[in-house]
């Protein structure tokens, strides 16, 4: 079951709500993703397990080794679907910012640590910020992250190219700080294709004419 | 319930100076100062206690006091009165919110409704209503409510766009893009920039609902096509508009517009399984497996950086050097990275091609050979842990071990090792030493919420509730509760939730046999020569946690159901808060969501445990009750003096209990254990109010738990019911189906004469048992008969069928526990032991 990203949508927030208490000490109730999925609904994005074949619907008995705890599991959106990370993100709607550029914010980000090392959150990152810029028209986002999370820290600063505007002191309940990132968007930059090859890689892009029936 | 018509209150003529007091008193509730209110209230109902428009508005400002219990006197206290003289309009508008506020929603649009009828002139009541009606699903009624107060208000666009989702989910497919129609043409060229997204997700709604009501009619589906080019300047979402197209194209037979518009997606977006799938069927070379090993080796070459194009051939092509070559690649590449869901990624390849199996077992077993663990060491330990997984499931648990004890050997500092390990401990039956490894692995990165979470499941599926308790509190707010447990109900963690409940029953189950066990002894035995005070502390605190763990268990189960309550009614604001934010599109698919929410995993998980507790309170005889309490309390009294030091000695403990269990606030809950929960008088009752109402009328056929249904209405004797369910359960799960057996068998001998259910519903069962093939109706009564054989030869073993018979068939509890044991021969040794300990 190799990962699927695809945009969230209602379905997916109890699951989204569980992955996040699995990962993450700072923590929602469920109207506040209900809030994030209605009010921007194209702008967070989920990674889930799929089964390419059709679902197997003898999930329920024990031989398999899987029992009815996996089908009754919070992990899980449908038979064979689990969500293993998300995006949620949202646009600024402060009434007090209001004279500034549209601007988007990540709320929350987080993938299981079983599925870590897959580049799962920079893609579902590039989705978000693609979807922000295109549909929301984000000139720029932001987002806060723990001052001790390094790995989060490298994939802002130097995959994404975040930059850091200042740090935050005290910024979460438990006292630590936290970095204030931003990234100014640009459409053409943004575009998932630009980072579908690896670097250095020839690139090659899809002109969606030629025979692709041809060895 | 609110009189029909308005009969003319006597309290608004002629009491001029009253009426102007009760309209300062509307003021000042309006602006919220409550006290104010109500000290004016009181003044007009020092004079005319029967007042109800005071009444009703006192109960209103009491519940925004919080004063829930004074709320509901008053406002009872005027609804009575309103029967017999009626009620002005004001006052059917204040209980309409009254009702509103206490979630009682069908009420709160009776007296919006009667309020409109008695005359009010305030066109608001028809949002509110609208709003009401959507909720409780009164589709039709939400539509006449919006369009009244559209055709007030014409000049906002939530009016609009809410009159035509009212008009959509009422299947007015034409009425509702007139109605968006119309709008357009109104703001034609004067929209402003802030304005410009709720419009494009108001045409791209247009567009949702012109492409559902074209079905698969082309015409008409060409329509939508042109309409889509026309507006898709003015639309944002331009993945939306691609994926239309792809769709549009394909339906239409379009093959090369349909793969080249599923193309551009899948440069959108490489790592969405579906466009692939998509693409193939466009081409349509679904079954065509040297055409699609070309198309997904190109893909592969646009996208190196994705997984589908690499993994899909591993579904499909035949040939076994190939296919090795093939897995090898794709395994390989990711363990050298280190990438720990490597297995995980293939694992549902075993499922559906059992050949990979063996595959996997050669090439990922000759990679490891050749592997220096000390050259390439990431190589090396992420193989052992793929290894380990690979026996794991084979149920090779020694291998399983070796290989990750390699890997935590080499590498004694990576986390999903001992999560591994704790994993296959666990599978193995050990699962207190499953809770030390995990407990090793928190130790290695205290600051991970993730492996605190995978400590605390372990610590709990091994009814540590305590430790478990104590561990998950390290990432919660826990401000002035002794622990997390209030802040996980706070935050909705039904994960949590849920595993304790389970856990907690468990240990009831435990408990429970102790206590039988040691009140037997001494019943036969005495106290013999042993301390008689601390046996008797023993068994006072046997009865005790046997008490509070069932109930804190059914309290847990219980929490789930109002958490998903809560969600139900949380749509709630989204319905007029969509209509203003302009998005239609998400808010019809929150509708279709939110029908569907007791039918969640967890809801489901939830309630089937707490059935579990209801039916075995409803079956407990009640001689056998009184026979346990009259024995207890017998021993207790021949040690009076004993037994209340014991008494004061446990007592003492229990406040401490109290803090460490609490849920919610004291103010919110004086039941904290649950208690009341589990000596109510109607435990079905309570059962249907509490979880299975909603999900009963609420879950759609296919998914619903027949089963379960059966189960329930075996106990409210509607045998007509049990057969309903059985029939139903046999047409989606084929009448050979386990269930389906254990059903009509129990259903056909709940007929006999000696069961107690009534002569009618029995006749009515028995007639259906006769309908269904192969069930030997005749033998009902003959006692000899063997109803476990008969089972086996006609029926498909699966366990839970087994152990339901198990369970209601109690003449041939042997043989079906001997089919059990058989059953369970070759699953895991936990789950041997699960059944073992709980089931049997």
């Amino acid at each position: 079951m190799p990962v699927t990203i695809r945009r969230a949508t209602i379905d997916d927030i109890i699951c989204m709500q569980n992955a996040n208490l699995h990962n993450l000490p700072e923590n929602y109730m469920l109207k506040y993703y209900m809030y994030h999925i209605l009010s921007w609904p194209e702008g967070s994005f989920v990674a889930t397990t799929t089964d390419v074949d059709e679902p197997q619907m003898d999930q329920l008995s024990l031989e398999d080794g899987k029992g009815q705890e996996t089908k009754l599991d919070p992990n899980y959106l449908a038979p064979g679907e689990k969500l293993v990370g998300y995006v949620l993100t949202k646009m600024n709607d402060d009434p007090d910012q209001q004279d500034q550029a549209p601007n988007g914010h990540v709320t929350s980000l987080s993938v299981m640590r079983t599925y870590r090392r897959m580049g799962i959150a920079e893609k579902l990152m590039r989705q978000a910020l693609f979807a922000l810029n295109e549909v929301y028209g984000a000139q720029f986002v932001s987002l806060h992250v723990r001052q001790s999370n390094r790995a989060a820290l490298h994939l802002y600063a130097d995959t994404l190219e975040f930059e850091v505007l200042s740090v935050e002191k005290s910024y979460y309940q438990d006292g630590e700080d936290a970095y204030a990132m931003k990234k100014i968007l640009k459409l053409d930059e943004l575009h998932p294709k630009n980072f579908a090859n690896r670097k250095m890689a020839e690139k090659l892009e899809d002109d969606f004419e030629s025979d692709l029936l041809v060895a | 319930m609110p009189p029909r018509k308005f009969l003319g209150s006597k309290n608004l003529t002629g009491r001029a100076k009253e009426h102007s007091q009760f309209l300062e008193a509307l003021k000042l509730y309006e602006s919220r100062q409550y006290k104010k209110s109500v000290k004016a209230l009181d003044a007009i109902l020092k004079k005319d206690s029967l007042n109800v428009d005071a009444l009703a508005l006192k109960g209103l400002n009491l519940l925004s006091l919080g004063e829930k219990k004074d709320a509901e006197t008053y406002v009872k206290n005027a609804t009575s009165k309103i029967q017999h003289i009626g009620a002005s309009a004001v006052c059917c508008h204040v209980l309409g919110i009254y009702m509103r506020s206490t979630q009682n929603y069908s009420d709160a649009i009776k007296w919006f409704q009667t309020s409109l009828d008695n005359g009010s002139a305030n066109q608001q009541i028809y949002r509110d209503l609208a709003t009401l009606q959507i909720q409780i699903g009164d589709f039709k009624g939400a539509l006449a409510s919006r369009k009244t107060y559209w055709e007030s208000f014409l000049g906002y666009r939530a009016n609009w766009t809410g009159l035509a989702v009212a008009q959509d989910i009422n299947g007015e497919y034409q009425q509702a893009i007139g109605t968006l129609s119309q709008f357009e043409k109104l703001v034609e060229g004067k929209l402003s920039e802030p304005e410009l997204y709720e419009h494009n997700e108001c045409l791209i709604y247009k567009n949702d609902i012109m492409f559902r009501a074209a079905g698969n009619n082309k015409d008409k589906l060409r329509n939508v096509l042109n309409h889509l080019n026309e507006v898709e300047k003015d639309i944002f979402d331009k993945y939306g508009v691609l994926d239309r197209k792809a769709t549009i194209y394909h339906k239409l037979g379009d093959s090369k517009m349909a793969s080249k518009h599923i193309r551009m997606l899948i440069q959108r977006n490489p790592d969405d399984f579906q466009f692939y799938k998509r693409l193939e069927e466009a081409i349509g070379i679904q079954n065509d497996n040297e055409k699609k090993e070309v198309l997904y080796g190109n893909l592969q070459k646009l996208y190196p950086r994705s997984d589908p194009p690499k993994f899909i051939p591993l579904t499909f092509i035949d040939d076994r050097s190939k296919l090795e070559a093939k897995f090898a690649d794709y395994v390989i590449a990711q363990l050298n990275r280190g990438v720990p869901a490597t297995f995980s990624n293939i694992k549902c390849l075993y499922k559906n091609r059992s050949e990979f199996i063996s595959i996997s077992d050669k090439v990922i077993n000759e990679f490891f050979q050749q592997v220096d663990p000390y050259k390439n060491p990431i190589s090396y330990v992420w193989t052992c842990y793929y290894l380990a997984q690979h026996y794991l499931y084979l149920k090779d648990f020694s291998n399983a071990q070796s290989f990750i004890d390699k890997a935590i050997e080499s590498t004694p500092t990576l986390v999903e090792f001992y999560i591994l390990k704790g994993r296959i401990l666990k599978a193995m039956g050990k699962l207190e030493e499953a809770t030390e490894w995990l407990e090793e692995g928190r130790k290695l990165d205290l600051q991970d919420r993730f492996i605190n979470t995978k400590t605390v499941k372990h610590l709990l599926r091994a009814n540590n509730v305590d430790k478990a308790v104590e561990t998950v509190s390290l990432f919660t707010k826990n401000d002035d509760s002794v622990n997390g447990v209030r802040d996980l109900h706070l935050v909705e963690a039904s994960w949590f939730i849920v595993e304790q409940a389970e856990a907690y029953y468990r240990l009831y189950l435990d408990s429970n046999k102790k206590l039988h066990e040691k009140l037997s002894a001494v019943k036969s035995h005495g106290f013999g020569e042993e301390d008689v005070e601390s046996q008797l502390k023993d068994l006072k605190q046997l009865e005790w946690s046997t008490k509070k763990y069932l109930g804190l268990s059914l309290k847990r189960f219980q929490a789930i159901a109002k958490m998903y309550r809560q969600f139900e009614d949380d749509q709630l604001d989204f319905h007029s808060y969509c209509m203003r934010k302009g998005t239609p599109g998400a808010y019809l698919e929150m509708l279709t969501w939110g029908r569907k929410i007791y039918e969640n995993p967890m809801y489901v998980r939830a309630m089937k445990g707490a059935s579990k507790i209801f039916f075995q309170l409803f079956d407990e005889p009640t001689e056998s009750k009184k026979a346990f309490e009259e024995a207890f309390s017998g021993i207790m009294k021949e040690n009076t003096k004993k037994s209340k030091k014991v008494n004061s000695q446990l007592s003492k403990h229990r406040e401490e209990e109290r803090k460490a269990c609490m849920a919610s606030s004291e103010s919110e809950d004086k039941d904290v254990f649950g208690l009341d929960l589990i000596s109510s008088e109607n435990p079905l009752e309570v059962f249907w109010n509490e979880f299975y109402k909603n999900y009963s009328t609420k879950s759609s056929e296919e998914v619903r738990d027949y089963v379960l249904e059966f189960e329930y209405q075996y106990r409210t004797g509607k045998l007509a019911l049990c057969l309903a369910a059985l029939n139903k359960y046999a047409k989606y799960h084929g009448e050979h189906s386990g269930f389906t057996g254990a059903m009509a068998i129990t259903l056909l001998l709940a007929t006999r004469d000696s069961e107690p259910f009534e002569a009618i519903a029995q006749k009515v069962a028995f007639r259906g048992c006769e309908s269904i093939k192969g069930l030997p109706t005749a033998e009902r009564d003959n006692q000899e008969f063997d109803w476990s054989s008969f089972f086996t030869e006609h029926y498909q073993q699966d366990l839970p069928a087994l152990l339901f018979l198990y369970k209601h068939d109690a003449r041939q509890k042997d043989a079906y526990k001997t089919l059990v044991l058989n059953q369970i021969s070759t699953a895991r040794p936990q789950h041997q032991m699960q059944v073992l300990q709980y089931q049997l």
